[in-house]
């Protein structure tokens, strides 16, 4: 359990983990790093030359990148940590935000009732934020927690080849939409007022907006099937 | 005499056929990405600030709060990558929740590096032009008025 105290520590447990400045904000997405871990079983009179095994893992630290990396050589390999030996574990670092790039990635994860491959494309500007994205969105969308999420494969997708809507649109032509939304809140956590003297405002509208519409889109906004322009004469009965 | 197993308004027992799965999907392109399927060039819905590549944006939340910045690349509903050289904000991927868009946009293509946001935002004059609208103004005033010493303050 993360407790965040009144001076923005992190605690996480007993160990105290991270100590932030005052109004540095933390960043929303969980922060995963990419690991190379190299590994092999030891060495025995039976097999004295083992093979090597390879294999990349996205992983919070370098010690839960270990557990997974010896999980998958114990189920796959029939090779436990006991038994065996990590030769090396190296962080592949990417340098971020130079540009935005789409990324694929093959996904197995266990629902309630089986196993399910998904592939599954996110658009971000290094492989950890899109596989971030993928555990959240995962998350959401289908009840998966990350323990039973297994990365199969990831990879960057060049434009022509991607082949999920949203990363599809927001990669190529000109993507422009407006921001509807106004969120009025303090710059940084320390400005926020714990008691405040007016109640609060619960949406702010862009004020332009207003300026457009017309009667019929302000009057009419839940109705389900088209307007009809119909116009209904009635004719007067003629007195005789 | 025969009893009628439906009743008028029995919504639930009268199951519809199944549709496939086909259908389910359908409607669920319709509301992922609806941006992209409303076409805003011709002004017709009144909006007059877009998030684009190019827009100037005002940071108004987080570290980097009170500054202006240049949308370099939109990543997608939630983010977007700005970049401000020349005025104080790095080149990072920022949520649309901690930004306020303005009325300025620079040229500049999408996915634009630094360099040539640098170019654009000098030639367009950006930092002038930003300290002349009200809105630039109130900013740096409120910025400077926060440093002042109570001598200052006096005068």
């Amino acid at each position: 359990m993360c407790i965040r105290d009144r001076y923005q520590r992190r605690v996480h447990g007993d160990y105290l983990v991270e100590e932030r400045e005052m109004g540095k904000e933390q960043i929303a997405l969980k922060k995963l790093h990419q690991y190379l871990l190299v590994g092999r079983g030891k060495p025995t009179d039976k097999d004295p030359e083992p093979k090597v095994f390879r294999m990349r893992i996205f992983a919070p630290n370098t010690v839960i990148a270990k557990s997974r990396f010896w999980g998958f050589m114990r189920k796959q390999k029939k090779i436990k940590h006991s038994n065996g030996e990590l030769i090396a574990i190296h962080e592949i670092i990417n340098n971020p935000s130079r540009a935005v790039k789409v990324f694929g990635m093959v996904v197995r994860y266990q629902s309630r009732t089986g196993y399910h491959n998904m592939y599954k494309e996110y658009r971000d500007t290094t492989t950890c934020g899109a596989v971030s994205q993928m555990y959240m969105d995962m998350a959401g969308r289908h009840r998966a927690r990350e323990e039973t999420i297994h990365i199969v494969r990831t990879c960057m997708v060049p434009v022509s080849k991607i082949k999920r809507q949203e990363p599809k649109i927001f990669s190529s032509g000109r993507v422009k939409f407006p921001l509807l939304q106004k969120i009025s809140r303090p710059p940084i956590k320390k400005y926020k007022a714990f008691a405040r003297a007016r109640r609060p405002t619960l949406f702010l509208q862009q004020m332009q907006t207003y300026q457009y519409l017309s009667l019929i889109h302000i009057s009419e906004p839940t109705r389900r099937y088209a307007i009809s322009y119909a116009v209904f004469c009635l004719k007067k009965k003629k007195k005789n | 005499c025969c009893v009628f197993f439906f009743q008028a308004e029995d919504g639930i027992r009268d199951q519809p056929r199944s549709r496939g799965l086909g259908d389910v999907y359908k409607r669920q392109v319709s509301t992922q990405s609806t941006w992209g399927y409303i076409n805003f060039s011709k002004g017709q819905m009144g909006f007059k600030r877009f998030v684009e590549a190019g827009r100037v944006a005002y940071i108004n939340f987080g570290e980097d709060h009170g500054k202006i910045c240049v949308i370099a690349d939109v990543i997608n509903n939630n983010r977007v990558l700005v970049d401000g050289p020349t005025l104080g904000v790095a080149r990072q991927v920022i949520s649309l929740r901690r930004i306020a868009l303005t009325d300025f946009v620079v040229k500049v293509p999408k996915g634009a590096k630094t360099r040539t946001i640098q170019t654009a935002i000098s030639e367009f004059g950006l930092i002038k032009k930003w300290g002349e609208t009200k809105w630039g103004n109130k900013v740096a005033t409120h910025a400077k008025r926060s440093k002042l010493n109570d001598f200052e303050r006096f005068q």
